[in-house]
């Protein structure tokens, strides 16, 4: 029939359509070939972990909460130095700000799930790049990376270990990520760290200057290994003052570090270059951040973002531009009452300009840097193009003079209530970087180690072993006073009977305020359980340590949680 | 500077040019098809001879043309003869000169040509009778046709069988007939009415008595991959024809026209916003991050999940949450049928897609003998229900005072209700054209549609056209079909702010809470627009910022078949969907937070899904045994890429659009992005369907699917069913029952099947790096260049596969008083296992959470649906038929691997990042969590339950709970159609129960100390509430509501014009008809249907109002001309 001899071959056609296919798929990205990829390309997710550990602001949305992925709820909301009190509605959340500072946290906390994921997952990205790195052709690039990223990944496990008090560890190039991990307890977690640094990381690392600012050098390394020794003792029992203090003797007597002339030149948006072009003299390892305007263009979306517009009041201006307009405050964290009483205490606030400093007010603001209490001032104008000098009252939502008391509850805090702290300051017109606008987030690069802290290191170790190794205490602590006084003479010089613990803890709680050192050193002196602004109750022994989220509990057979939680 | 869009261009002019070329043929080819049809049918007629007689001119007729010729003998000479010569005439002039002279006339109706003695032509045939036995052995049967209440029956058309010879009853129901002989079977047919079937035997007379056809008993429904009587079905499934079904006026999407009208399928608009997106969830929650969306099936083509339009950037400039409906592209006014696939006996044909159900739409086609040429039209107006209060400007001066605020600067002296500010009466129309009509070997129809629809919110609307085309043509003896279906779609749409992914908020929500006392325009001219405050302008919002989304998008499918032999048929399916789309965002420099710089920023996606099927279907019928076979092979690939650009800083005086000036942009702050994706599927497939004695029904069915999202070890997944029933009322024990004509028809059916859900993306299974912004690092020490390094985004999984869904169903399908009143009620479980779950991944890992089949785990979903509809009335001028369906679900989780999973993501102050739902062990999805509010002391403070239900001290023992239910308990339809002679009264009742909804939005304005914030305003109600101001925002019992609600949603009122006022066409109704006019809720929210997507890292969320577009009154007048 004619019609079938039309039909047949066409029947056959068409069945070759059905040649059986292997079901491929593609996606953007790749799957897995490196060759193609820069060294850097590699290497820079370890780092980038850095910057969201230390972000105090959200990647996406403008008028939120800080970073609940970072060091900052659990380091410094845990502390005496900083709490975040609600404020008629705002800043319940959930509890969870108020549980930061009551340490009455739970293994479903936000801030306790979100902190664990991103620290392990600065291991696993640091084990991931390692792999990646076995790859390729082993240059001295790719060595000293290498021994940079033993180095991070022992950083990351540092943290887990201090925070947590276990790690849950995998080989770098252990790759079924749906088996259970090691888990290390704190001692074998400590052992683990300390001979990776020492065996690996160190011999392997760069020597000073020899690579970019911003990245470890063997003196980050020494640091590490000496923050690790200084809380030994917390981590195992055994005294480790004796090798810290070998490794914050090598650091300081090698000069290539030295305390700032200018304390505040340390934490300005320009730190990298502020001085003479070289980075900030004090700056032994630094996460380095950029302003940027739209994190969707430039990355970083660890954004070191607002920590002053989420201390301020919600009227409350830096200048024309900070916050930017149509953004406001969020008059989220507040020093405590306290602190701020020690601190006055402690120092001379007159001379201390770690204190306050008024190098910005009445130019363009009327905030200092430091601890801003009372009436507070803002411009009569908010027109970017009016340059008007005159200052007015802030006033509150409604319509009060916007005074910072020193007292502040915890729950149910007015506008007023609590002291706000600037460190990290914002760019503004006077500074010498071009700035066409106001960045949703600052260029202030973070400082992770700096030399004044190798410094209080060494007077504390001295002091507890009753040694001077390297300098008696009392020299290491008037060498950081002396340039801490807005006169730079020895009007603030302690004498070596003033040095006491509580003494080093004050000055580490003035020096090193918000720098995410807090809670450790509260835990290092006995400090950390007891009462404070607020909190009338001793916590028990158990919240030395935070709860294992319950998540991995859940999913990790031998992991097992905390006592007390 | 390049242009961005050059990329696009050429494909995008290609899709318009397929939509011009479709116009093209609408309005200048089919107009020539009809005509050519016509003469196709009426050129036919070619006779010539001497002394024919007029039986043979009657079956000349009917051979050479596709009418059949009724008449009764009675009337009619059958042997007066005739001498012709005729070539090429048609019927009516053969007909005019056949019967000039007798009192004999004819109407053709359709195929049919009815042949009548017609009082009124006087004249008398001039050829004397002749005698009656004009066959040799024929035997003359004369009998008088009834109804069911024993009225005589006119018009009924009476065929002998196998023959196309037949007549119609006369005026009394009363017929003559001859026929060959004894072994005659005289077919008796009337619309509405069952077919009746009568051997002759030894009878001369036969009185038949008809019976009313049980409603739609017989209708043919699609069942995927072919169709099946709906008598032959052995699972649940729902059927939506044409007039079940609203598709006029504000209508956009094939969605809308379901909601309410199937039993186990909740729908759930997204928002109220034209064109919007529906959640669909069939029989219960049952899947926590794979989705609940059906598989849509249109022609045999299954459609691309996902909207084809690239979601909202967020990235710094404004953003709308809501989503639209990815088949509003479908013109509802094509559509002739919706079968909804419900039972897993019916769904395994889809295999790995069938988990939630299938929703197979038919479009229209040409029928046989038919020229329809219809017009519909209708213009609407939409208006918002129901404003919420807020206090009004003196109120709030009031107020204020009373809560102590003494300031007076924030206090503007306008009176603004800024809801009036932003709603509108909107407009809306919508016109379709469609052109219809086949031959006995072809069909074809084509339409046309225009609707434009504006949003009750100004700025927000939607464009719409589509054009349709769909043929069939038969060739090579019939053995050879061909069918063709392709539908384009250009849809134009703005949609407004609202949203909180937005950079500076929701409009929606500063309309409610912002200041009465400011003014919308300042003294100056520009937008009244506060620096230093969060809440925006909301009429500067609109004017300020754009979202424009513009997609074309094509369906079409080829689909030959043939004939092999007899019974067995090969048919070949190519399937094409492809859309086009492009979303250009702007912020204009005028816009306060955006400093004077203006931004913009677009996405581009193009998606293509292709299949393609080959079928073999063999049909066999052996005495009492009937058995139908499918075997097939399905091969599709799913490929999607995109690209977008953003740029920042652009000078702008307002008239010069940001979007079309990119380029003007800062250098550092402008970026472009690229990706693009593909998978594949191949499945084989085979149906038996065996029927022994119409009585006995078993379906099997069985599906391999392998697709490419699987991992290595699991590539191939088998998904079986089975289903069988028993028309029991056919048995002979059952005789007396069915003869006493209280239950006419009783089915028991019972079906299992095993269907799979793998909504996932794509990379799931193996190693994935990507680039991402959190990935970043600079490590050259300059701050001017960032590593974008390249991260493991994905950690392979081997095993994963999709999730499983395994489903018992039992059901009974009845009808009862004579076939009046019809019904079916289902019993169903269904349950999840192997859930798809981004579980928290074993750390340390690179990635946050993993994609895993949990082992343990699962959702059980049991419930009860009860469809029924009836006459109540049913009179020759007269008619009411009520239908109606319900259902409740009972839904469960069950042994989870993980303590609970949080979602529902709550917003407003204080309330960051507080999941106020979860997916908890023995409760059910998204159960709400949180403290019990037990009212406010004597203070105004906020007292919250302890464990044992007392008020508790303090925070620490403040006991949370399980607060509620979001899931309805119960939900309903009732449909009301009621016809009097030319009037139709169509009203359409729905309602849900049971279900506890959370009113966010309250949540976030009623608070007291909104007062002494410079923007803020609060409800009337606020002020009353007992609150003192001072109290933390815990999420509790307060703001949950009872969602439950009883809707008028659909009341229409039609009137058939006349035949005499309307000469020169077939018909015309004017309708007038509302939407939404009445509410009954307890709900203090702008409406009880919620949806705002409040999930939580991919696990969806129920019952959360936070913020939403509310769904407008509409009402609307149109009218439907058929020519």
């Amino acid at each position: 029939m004619k019609t079938k001899k039309i039909i047949y071959p066409i029947f056959f056609i068409v069945l070759l359509f059905i040649s059986c296919t292997k079901l491929n798929e593609t996606f953007t990205g790749s799957t897995g070939d490196v060759y193609s990829l820069s060294i850097e390309q590699i290497v820079a997710p370890a780092y980038s972990n850095l910057y969201h550990l230390w972000c105090q602001g959200e990647t996406t949305n403008a008028a939120v909460a800080p970073s609940e992925g970072g060091l900052f709820p659990i380091q410094e909301l845990s502390s005496d130095e900083a709490m975040i009190p609600t404020r008629k509605t705002d800043w319940y959340d959930g509890g969870k700000w108020q549980q930061d500072y009551l340490l009455t946290w739970t293994p479903n906390h936000d801030h306790i799930k979100q902190l664990y994921v991103e620290l392990s997952e600065g291991i696993a990205r640091a084990n991931g790049s390692l792999l990646s790195l076995d790859k390729l052709s082993q240059t001295s690039a790719v060595k000293t990376y290498q021994a940079e990223l033993h180095f991070l990944r022992c950083y990351y496990s540092y943290l887990m270990m201090d925070i947590y008090g276990q790690v849950p560890y995998r080989e770098y190039n252990e790759i079924d990520f749906l088996k259970d991990p090691q888990i290390l307890d704190r001692k074998s977690a400590f052992d683990k760290i300390v001979s990776e640094l020492k065996n690996i990381a160190l011999p392997g690392m760069a020597d000073y200057n020899k690579i970019p600012y911003g990245r470890p050098t063997k003196d980050a390394c020494k640091m590490l290994l000496a923050k690790l020794y200084l809380n030994e003792e917390v981590y195992t029992g055994v005294s480790g003052y004796k090798d810290c203090l070998t490794y914050l003797n090598d650091i300081i007597s090698s000069h290539h570090y030295a305390i700032a002339d200018d304390y505040w030149k340390i934490f300005a948006p320009d730190n990298n270059i502020n001085n003479n072009g070289n980075a900030n003299s004090e700056l032994i390892f630094v996460g380095v951040q950029k302003e940027v305007n739209n994190p969707a263009v430039l990355g970083n979306s660890g954004k070191w973002d607002r920590p002053f517009m989420l201390a301020f009041g919600y009227n409350h201006k830096w200048s024309q531009n900070v916050p930017p307009v149509g953004g406001t405050n969020i008059n989220g964290v507040v020093a405590p009452e306290d602190f701020c009483i020690m601190i006055c205490a402690h120092t001379d606030t007159l001379k201390d300009m770690r204190w306050r400093d008024d190098r910005f007010v009445g130019h363009r603001n009327y905030i200092y840097l430091g601890f801003n209490y009372g009436q507070q001032y803002n411009f009569t104008s908010f027109d970017p193009k009016a340059i008007d000098s005159t200052r007015k009252l802030a006033r509150t939502r409604s319509g009060k003079p916007l005074i910072y008391t020193f007292d502040c509850p915890l729950l149910n805090a007015t506008e007023n209530n609590g002291v706000r702290v600037l460190k990290f300051y914002p760019n503004t017109p006077d500074l010498p970087i071009e700035q066409t606008s106001f960045g949703e987030s600052y260029s202030n690069d973070y400082p992770i180690f700096r030399i004044a802290d190798a410094y209080l290191m060494r007077a504390e170790c001295n002091l507890r072993l009753g040694t001077s190794d390297g300098a008696a205490p009392v020299e290491d602590i008037n060498a950081i006073r002396f340039k801490r006084n807005k006169n730079k003479d020895n009007s603030m010089n302690v004498t070596a009977g003033d040095v006491t613990p509580d003494f080093i803890l004050a000055e580490r709680g003035i020096e090193l305020y918000q720098e995410m050192h807090r809670r450790q050193d509260l835990i290092r002196f006995g400090k950390f359980l007891g009462p404070k602004a607020s909190k009338t109750e001793t916590s028990p022994a158990s919240r030395l340590l935070c709860p294992i989220p319950q998540p991995q509990i859940d999913i990790i057979k031998n992991l097992k949680q905390n006592p007390g939680y | 500077m390049k242009n961005t869009y050059g990329k696009n261009l050429p494909f995008k002019t290609q899709i318009n040019n397929v939509l011009k070329i479709i116009l093209f043929m609408l309005v200048f080819i089919i107009p020539d098809m009809v005509k050519a049809s016509r003469q196709v049918d009426d050129t036919g007629i070619t006779l010539s001879g001497k002394n024919i007689t007029l039986m043979e001119i009657i079956q000349n007729i009917e051979q050479q043309t596709n009418y059949l010729c009724l008449f009764s003998s009675n009337d009619l000479n059958l042997k007066r003869k005739f001498s012709l010569e005729v070539k090429g005439v048609t019927v009516e002039v053969l007909l005019n000169d056949l019967f000039q002279n007798s009192p004999i006339s004819y109407k053709i109706q359709g195929k049919q040509i009815i042949l009548f003695k017609d009082k009124k032509k006087k004249k008398v045939e001039n050829i004397a009778p002749l005698p009656q036995n004009m066959g040799v052995n024929e035997i003359s049967i004369t009998g008088q046709i009834l109804d069911e209440t024993g009225v005589p029956m006119p018009g009924v058309s009476v065929t002998i069988k196998g023959s196309k010879k037949g007549m119609v009853s006369d005026i009394n129901g009363k017929f003559t007939i001859q026929v060959p002989d004894q072994g005659t079977i005289l077919v008796f047919s009337f619309i509405g009415y069952k077919k009746k079937e009568v051997i002759v035997g030894s009878q001369t007379t036969i009185n038949v008595k008809m019976e009313p056809d049980a409603i739609a008993l017989e209708q043919v429904v699609a069942i995927g991959y072919g169709t099946v009587k709906k008598s032959d079905l052995t699972s649940s499934m729902s059927s939506l024809r044409k007039e079940d079904m609203v598709s006029e006026g504000s209508v956009t999407s094939p969605e809308e026209m379901m909601k309410g009208r199937v039993s186990g399928m909740q729908i759930t608009p997204n928002s109220g916003e034209p064109g919007s997106g529906m959640s669909i969830v069939i029989r219960g929650a049952s899947a926590i991050q794979t989705g609940q969306q059906p598989l849509f099936v249109i022609d045999g083509v299954p459609l691309q999940a996902g909207s084809p339009e690239p979601s909202s950037g967020t990235m710094g400039i404004e953003s709308s949450s809501s989503n639209s409906s990815p088949f509003r592209y479908i013109n509802p006014s094509d559509i002739q049928s919706i079968d909804v696939l419900k039972g897993a006996s019916a769904t395994a044909i889809y295999g790995s897609r069938g988990a939630n159900g299938v929703v197979l739409i038919t479009t229209k086609k040409g029928e046989q003998g038919k020229t329809i040429i219809e017009y519909s039209s209708s213009f609407n107006i939409s208006e918002l229900p129901k404003k919420l209060n807020m206090l009004s400007a003196s109120e709030f001066v009031q107020q204020r005072r009373k809560f102590g605020v003494t300031d007076t600067t924030s206090e503007y002296g306008a009176n603004t209700n800024w809801q009036d500010q932003i709603f509108r009466t909107a407009v809306g129309q919508k016109h379709d054209l469609s052109f219809s009509g086949g031959t006995k070997s072809g069909s074809y129809f084509g339409s046309v549609g225009y609707q434009n629809q504006e949003g009750i919110i100004k700025k927000s609307d939607m464009d719409k056209y589509n054009a349709r085309l769909n043929i069939y043509q038969k060739l090579l003896n019939d053995k050879l079909t061909i069918e063709g279906n392709m539908a384009a779609s250009y849809i134009k749409q703005n949609t407004v702010p609202i949203g909180e992914a937005s950079k500076t908020g929701d409009m929606l929500f500063y309309a409610l809470e912002s200041n009465p006392t400011m003014p919308v325009k300042s003294d100056t001219g520009g937008y009244f627009q506060l620096p230093g405050i969060a809440t925006q302008n909301p009429v500067a919002m609109l004017n300020y910022l754009t979202n424009q989304s513009k997609s074309t998008r094509i369906i079409g499918n080829f689909t030959p078949s043939y004939e092999i032999i007899k019974g067995l048929t090969y048919k070949l399916n190519i399937g094409i969907d492809h859309a086009d789309a492009t979303r250009q965002q702007q912020e204009y420099s005028s816009y306060l937070p955006a400093v004077g710089k203006a931004s913009a920023l677009f996405n581009a996606q193009s998606s293509t899904n292709t299949t393609l099927d080959h079928t073999l279907n063999f049909d066999k019928t052996i005495n009492k045994h009937h058995v139908t076979v499918l075997a097939g092979y399905s091969y599709e690939k799913y490929y999607v890429e995109g690209d977008g650009g953003y740029s920042w800083g652009m000078k702008n005086d307002d008239k010069i659009n940001p979007i079309y000036n990119m380029s003007n942009g800062i250098a550092t702050n402008m970026g472009t992005w690229t990706y693009s994706s593909k998978d594949e599927m191949q499945s084989f497939f085979g149906r038996v369907m065996y029927s022994f004695n119409s009585k006995y029904r078993l379906t099997a069915t069985v599906r391999r699917d392998g697709s490419s999202k699987f991992g290595a070890n699991n590539k191939y997944g088998t998904f079986p069913s089975l289903g069988g029933s028993w028309s029991i009322l056919d048995e002979k024990f059952m005789e007396s029952l069915k003869n006493s004509n209280v239950l006419n028809d009783l089915k028991i059916r019972v079906g299992w099947g095993q269907t799979g859900n793998a909504n996932i993306g794509r990379g799931n299974s193996t190693w994935q790096y990507t680039s991402l912004p959190s990935a970043t690092a600079i490590l050259n020490g300059k701050t001017d260049s960032i590593t974008k390094g390249m991260v493991l985004t994905q950690t392979p999984n081997p095993n994963l596969k999709w999730e499983t869904s395994v489903q018992a169903e039992f059901g009974i399908d009845f009808a009862l008083l004579k076939n009046r009143l019809t019904g079916s009620i289902d019993l169903f479980q269904k349950t999840t296992k192997n859930m798809l779950m981004s579980v928290p991944a074993k750390q340390p890992s690179p990635t946050e959470t993993i994609l895993i089949n949990v082992d343990k785990g699962s959702i059980i979903n049991k419930g009860l649906e009860i469809s029924l509809g009836g006459y109540v009335l049913q009179k020759s001028d007269m008619s009411l038929f009520i239908s109606g369906n319900f259902t409740t679900i009972k839904n469960t989780v069950q042994d989870l691997p993980v303590t609970s999973i949080p979602t529902g993501n709550a917003s407003g102050s204080g309330m960051t990042n507080v999941a106020v739902e979860r997916i908890a062990n023995g409760q059910p999805m998204y159960v709400f969590y949180g403290a019990k509010f037990l009212g406010f002391d004597a203070k105004g403070n906020a007292t919250y339950a302890d464990a044992n239900g007392n008020p508790a001290k303090d925070s620490a023992s403040t006991a949370m709970f399980y607060l509620g239910n979001p899931n309805p308990k119960y939900i309903w339809g009732l449909s009301i159609k009621y016809t009097y002679k030319v009037f139709h009264l169509d009203i359409f009742i729905e309602g849900k129960h049971g279900q506890t909804i959370y009113n966010n939005t309250a949540n976030s304005i009623d608070n007291l100390s909104n007062l002494t914030k410079q923007s803020l305003n609060v409800f009337e109600s606020t002020v009353v509430s007992g609150d003192n101001g001072n109290n933390k925002t815990l999420f509790s019992s307060r703001y949950l509501e009872n969602g439950g609600f009883v809707r008028l949603s659909d009341i229409k009122l039609s009137v058939d014009m006349p035949r005499a006022w309307i000469k020169g066409i077939k018909s015309a109704t004017f309708f007038i008809k509302g939407n939404n006019l009445l509410l009954l809720t307890k709900y203090k929210g702008y409406d009880p249907e919620v949806n705002t997507n409040a999930g939580m890292n991919g696990v969806g969320s129920a019952g959360i109002d936070y913020s939403r577009y509310p769904k407008a009154r509409i009402y609307t007048v149109g009218v439907d001309i058929t020519l």
